[in-house]
């Protein structure tokens, strides 16, 4: 045995216990300063708000926060072969990384007809290693990139105008990662009573016969921009969400205001990804 | 991992018992490298107690950017350099000499219960500078990496390494007898 293994096993022999009586009252002393903090909450609704305001948002808080599932596509039954927990969709999701989403996005804009005016959008975000902020977004719509931000560095073009303004800051500045730090929001949220309905239903693809879990849930406290309803589907197989839709209002009334259509999720997603390249003519301001 | 996340969660949100998991799961280890690397288990105690106060204090506060066990490591080694630095302005040796209790010696409040080999470790650490036991007891006790370490000392990897081969051979010789049985 090497020597400097035989030091580990000094360490790992080197043992230290606790004093029940005395361990209980440090424990006391602890707890007595919890409770002396009173702003329960107060960093949540913090993220929720930063997250939702941005316009990533649309797309992050759809990672996971949203739903959907193309009505007619899915054929709604109830089961109870397999339960589904959000607590194993947080620790499937904290596997990935990187998430692309695809779907539906509106600026509320109504048409004349009284139909939501929306356009198609793909994002792909990738959070740093603690999966604690996203580290990298790159959002297009209608095959245009709009928005990119590597690092610290953001990207951030006007079709109409033909101009990019380069800012030395992430686009992003929410601490959120919208992968398994979402989910565990949302299960936040339902725990401390924010979320006023919460609803779960199963299903089975038709096609294939995959199963899928859907959570139905909304809110109406303003403070959490309610009041907002959201529809996820869940695959039962991967646990991981993998289409969403979200609307604003409690009742998941009329055109859904964001939807992805569908989720894919990867370990990493290469860098040139989240490189842009200036269009020709275009007007470059830097911040 | 996942299990911290969602406990650091709860506990920024008031849940008592997150805050009761988390002391539980990370309190030996921490009071555990703090007497190892400042050889005094009052001390010791009072750095963690002191820290884990300050950690459920500031639920509100708390913006973890890394792990749950990062963080508190990292608060309990900069409360140890503090407590020495002041030491040291205050012109004492502080670590030289210290008659480091045996646990039969232990008043029966202490938090604290050190076991015999427990006791021998921290005096044999107590013979290499501060940033060699640091490295020490990094690696040995909480598996950090090298770069890990080098993040927390603020130093260059091979620094970091050469304190680690220096501390190694010191404690070799220090521990022969006792690393054999």
């Amino acid at each position: 045995m090497k020597s400097a293994d035989k030091i580990k096993r000094f360490f790992e022999k080197a043992e230290l216990n606790v004093n029940s009586n005395a361990d209980e009252q440090v424990f006391k002393d602890v707890l007595q300063a919890q409770q002396k903090t009173t702003k329960k909450l107060s960093a949540m609704p913090e993220i929720w708000r930063i997250t939702m305001k941005s316009p990533i948002v649309k797309l992050a808080v759809a990672a996971l926060l949203v739903i959907a599932c193309l009505t007619g596509i899915f054929m709604f039954k109830e089961t109870s072969s397999a339960a589904w927990a959000i607590e194993q969709s947080i620790e499937a999701a904290s596997q990935y990384k990187a998430i692309f989403i695809e779907g539906l996005d509106s600026e509320r804009t109504w048409r004349e007809d009284g139909s939501l005016e929306q356009r198609p959008y793909k994002s792909w975000a990738v959070a740093n290693d603690d999966q604690t902020i996203i580290e990298k977004y790159r959002h297009e719509v209608d095959g245009i990139p709009i928005i990119i931000t590597n690092g610290q560095k953001t990207w951030r073009y006007d079709p109409n105008t033909n101009t990019v303004q380069i800012e030395n800051r992430p686009y992003v500045a929410s601490e959120c990662w919208c992968g398994s730090q979402l989910l565990e929001q949302l299960k936040g949220f339902h725990d401390s009573g924010i979320i006023t309905h919460w609803e779960v239903t199963y299903g089975q693809e038709p096609n294939t016969d995959k199963e899928q879990a859907f959570l139905r849930i909304a809110w109406l406290e303003e403070r959490y921009n309610g009041p907002r309803s959201l529809w996820i589907e869940f695959d039962m197989e991967s646990k991981l969400p993998v289409s969403f839709k979200q609307w604003e209002n409690p009742k998941w009334g009329g055109p859904a205001t964001l939807v992805g259509e569908k989720i894919t999720y990867y370990e990493n997603l290469t860098d040139e990804l989240f490189e842009f390249e200036i269009p020709e003519g275009a007007s470059v301001i830097e911040h | 991992m996942v299990e911290d996340k969602l406990l650091i969660f709860r506990f920024k949100q008031g849940h008592s018992e997150a805050l009761r998991r988390i002391y539980d799961k990370y309190k030996v280890g921490l009071l555990k490298l703090a007497f190892v690397l400042i050889g005094d288990v009052n001390m010791a105690e009072d750095i963690v107690h002191d820290m884990f106060v300050k950690f459920a204090q500031s639920a509100d506060r708390i913006k973890l950017t890394g792990s749950l066990k990062s963080y508190l490591i990292t608060s309990v080694i900069n409360q140890i350099r503090n407590y020495l630095r002041d030491k040291n302005r205050h012109g004492e040796n502080h670590l030289e000499g210290i008659e480091l209790p045996s646990s039969s010696q232990r008043s029966p409040h202490q938090w604290a219960v050190l076991s015999e080999q427990l006791t021998l470790l921290s005096q044999a650490l107590q013979q290499l500078p501060y940033e060699q036991r640091e490295v020490v007891c990094f690696r040995m006790e909480m598996d950090m990496t090298f770069r890990q370490i080098a993040t927390l000392q603020r130093a260059s990897v091979n620094t970091v390494k050469g304190r680690y081969r220096y501390a190694m051979a010191r404690l070799r010789s220090l521990l022969n007898s006792e690393v054999e049985k």
